[in-house]
């Protein structure tokens, strides 16, 4: 039990070691990150900390922006440890990893703890400024940020890990992480304070994740910030009156992470989940009694919820879509030249009558 | 093949298996499949194969793309599960120990595998730590797959930067790192050069006698099977022929080749030296 728990643990280990290489290697990377917080530090902070008042507290609205943004920095490489993953597939790593005598969890567990890892560097060189934004060099103070960077970095790498594990491939990984950015970081509290917000707008800002890491590094700020704790700006996030301490934000952030990575876990150790099946040839396809491209069957598209596209898998295993513009929304068809070991024609279920009627096959 | 033999070979390379080696229990069959079948969403791509795969055997299975032999071969790596049908690997059944089967095998796939951000010794040791290998024992056992693949001077070249037969030598010698007793490659040639694919084919007789691994490999090109002891042809997701490769020459000696030809050309113009001299041939036109 104890050499099995051994395997595992290593095979996570090595999963971690790989990305710390690679990012070791891509320092780049690293510094290139510190420009569009610094960006944003700049830009808003200084511009918009002249409207708005600090209350005579001293404390001013950079102050208020650098938990925030330190969040934000955090998000980015978290969420690309999902994109990590499918590009591991597309990479063909991914197959190296899972012909590894362990668990398939974890290996997910490895990229996790790496993307972790990773994000919360990549906030935590951010801390570097902190005297320019009023905070100050208290071990203490920067100890507790990181300690928030670091959970903040796990809860969204295991989302990015959920998605990535259920979404089939970069493209549509990118499209939702996009789509999803936009609320997330808005709805966070980063750019002004959560209690202007109405009431049923601050029941989903308590549901989303960056929330919680960004009220938990405000208020371990505050802690550390001579007058500010009164500051309008500072007032905490209230869900039905009540006001959850650094702890229980801390724990929600645990709770969202660790329920993410159990789906993704649970969903990735299923077998044949992260193969592809291979295209089958032609010899596979149905068969036609003369073998010389004369249709076999049609089929009638269905409709993916997801990617909003037409396409079905047929019973000759291949996945059609849409075949030409026009043919309306629930109506296209497809139909099989098999035979002469030509991919698949497309067309309205008419047209194939017409073809057969008129003699179509050769 | 004598298990004996491999135990102290002087590259340090052992069995895996010490009760095997000292040859005190008979070895299990590298592979034994039983009327094997994978259906990918309605469409057959394995159906039916019987295959008993001996210990120390190099074993081809030869067919053209869609043959099975990738399915196969991603089955035998317990990556697929088989739709029925039973499946053992080096004594274990891919459906109820995958994790065991994984533990006695090394697998090169078609396409590679390998991270190209990383050194050569970096991809051997990830390998290493997500096999359980000795972190005392790596570093010695690294040394010497990466003399037996030629590749010492590269210890610290970034993978990207090897050319296509490095590393697939490379792929080859990281599989073969955790003493597996079988090893699954899938057509390992694929995409090399003639140069390149002579390289491949001579290392891999190098490892195959050093390790007494049993080679399982899958290939579209049948001179390639001469370097095998005994080959299977697929077809369809069929097994057609089993055998040595002398044996299914000899076989299909006795069998008339028919050619089926489009109208406009005759046989004379395909086979201007053939037609009307050899018997084997025999013209058929187009209906």
């Amino acid at each position: 039990m104890a050499a099995r728990l051994g395997a595992e643990a290593r095979a996570t280990a090595a999963v971690w070691r790989r990305e710390i290489i690679t990012l070791l290697r891509e320092r780049l990377r690293l510094v290139l990150s510190l420009v569009q917080p610094m960006l944003l530090m700049a830009a808003l902070g200084i511009g918009l900390g002249t409207v708005v008042s600090d209350g005579g507290s001293g404390v001013g609205y950079v102050t208020f922006l650098f938990p925030g943004v330190m969040v934000m920095a955090v998000q980015s490489p978290a969420l690309a440890t999902g994109a990590s993953i499918l590009g591991d597939r597309e990479l063909g790593f991914l197959r190296e990893m899972l012909m590894a005598p362990v668990r398939r969890g974890s290996l997910l567990l490895g990229k996790v703890l790496a993307g972790t890892t990773t994000a919360t560097c990549h906030g935590a060189v951010l801390l570097v400024f902190a005297g320019a934004a009023g905070l100050p060099y208290d071990p203490a103070l920067l100890g507790s940020l990181v300690a928030v960077l670091v959970l903040a970095s796990f809860a969204l790498t295991s989302l990015g890990a959920l998605l990535a594990v259920c979404l089939p491939s970069p493209q549509t990984f990118q499209a939702v992480t996009g789509l999803l950015l936009g609320p997330l970081v808005l709805l966070s509290g980063v750019f002004f304070p959560l209690s202007v917000l109405p009431s049923w707008l601050t029941v989903l800002t308590a549901l989303n994740p960056l929330t919680h890491a960004v009220e938990a590094a405000r208020h371990t700020l505050t802690a550390h910030l001579p007058a500010a704790a009164s500051d309008a700006l500072f007032a905490n996030l209230r869900v039905w009156g009540l006001r959850p301490s650094v702890a229980e934000e801390l724990a929600a952030l645990t709770c969202f992470g660790a329920l993410c990575l159990f789906l993704a876990v649970r969903r990735f150790s299923r077998p044949d989940q992260q193969e592809h099946p291979p295209t089958p040839s032609p010899e596979h396809r149905p068969r036609d009694r003369d073998g010389h491209g004369t249709p076999t069957h049609t089929h009638r598209y269905g409709r993916s919820w997801l990617c909003r596209l037409h396409r079905t898998t047929c019973r000759c295993g291949n996945r059609h879509h849409l075949p030409r513009a026009g043919t309306g929304m629930m109506s296209g068809y497809a139909e099989h030249a098999s035979g002469d070991g030509r991919r698949s024609r497309t067309g309205r279920v008419d047209d194939v009558e017409a073809q057969r009627s008129s003699g179509g096959d050769r | 093949m004598e298990p004996g033999i491999h135990a102290g070979s002087p590259s340090g390379v052992t069995l895996p298996n010490t009760e095997y080696a000292r040859g005190a229990i008979p070895r299990p069959p590298a592979v034994r499949a039983e009327s094997l079948v994978k259906t990918y969403s309605g469409a057959e791509a394995v159906r039916g194969i019987d295959l008993l795969v001996r210990p120390g055997e190099i074993f081809g299975l030869l067919g053209p793309t869609g043959a099975g032999k990738s399915t196969t071969i991603a089955m035998l790596c317990a990556l697929v599960r088989p739709t029925s049908g039973s499946l053992w690997v080096a004594g274990r059944d891919v459906r109820t120990d995958p994790v065991g089967v994984r533990r006695s095998i090394g697998v090169v796939f078609q396409s590679t595998t390998l991270d190209g951000r990383l050194t050569v010794e970096e991809n051997l040791r990830v390998h290493a730590a997500l096999h359980g290998l000795a972190r005392r024992r790596t570093h010695r056992r690294i040394t010497s797959m990466l003399a037996l693949a030629g590749l010492t001077d590269r210890r610290h070249a970034l993978v990207s930067t090897l050319p296509g037969g490095a590393k697939r030598r490379l792929e080859i010698v990281r599989s073969l790192l955790h003493h597996p007793e079988v090893l699954l490659m899938d057509e390992p040639t694929v995409g090399l050069g003639p140069h390149e694919r002579a390289d491949v084919w001579l290392y891999l007789h190098r490892v195959h006698r050093e390790s007494g691994a049993t080679v399982l490999l899958s290939t579209q090109y049948p001179a390639e099977t001469d370097h095998c002891d005994r080959m299977a042809v697929l077809d369809r997701g069929r097994v057609g022929d089993v055998g040595t490769p002398a044996q299914l020459r000899s076989r299909l000696d006795d069998d008339p080749v028919r050619l089926v030809l489009p109208p406009p050309r005759s046989l004379n113009d395909v086979l201007p030296h053939h037609a009307g001299h050899n018997p084997r041939f025999q013209a058929r036109s187009h209906t």
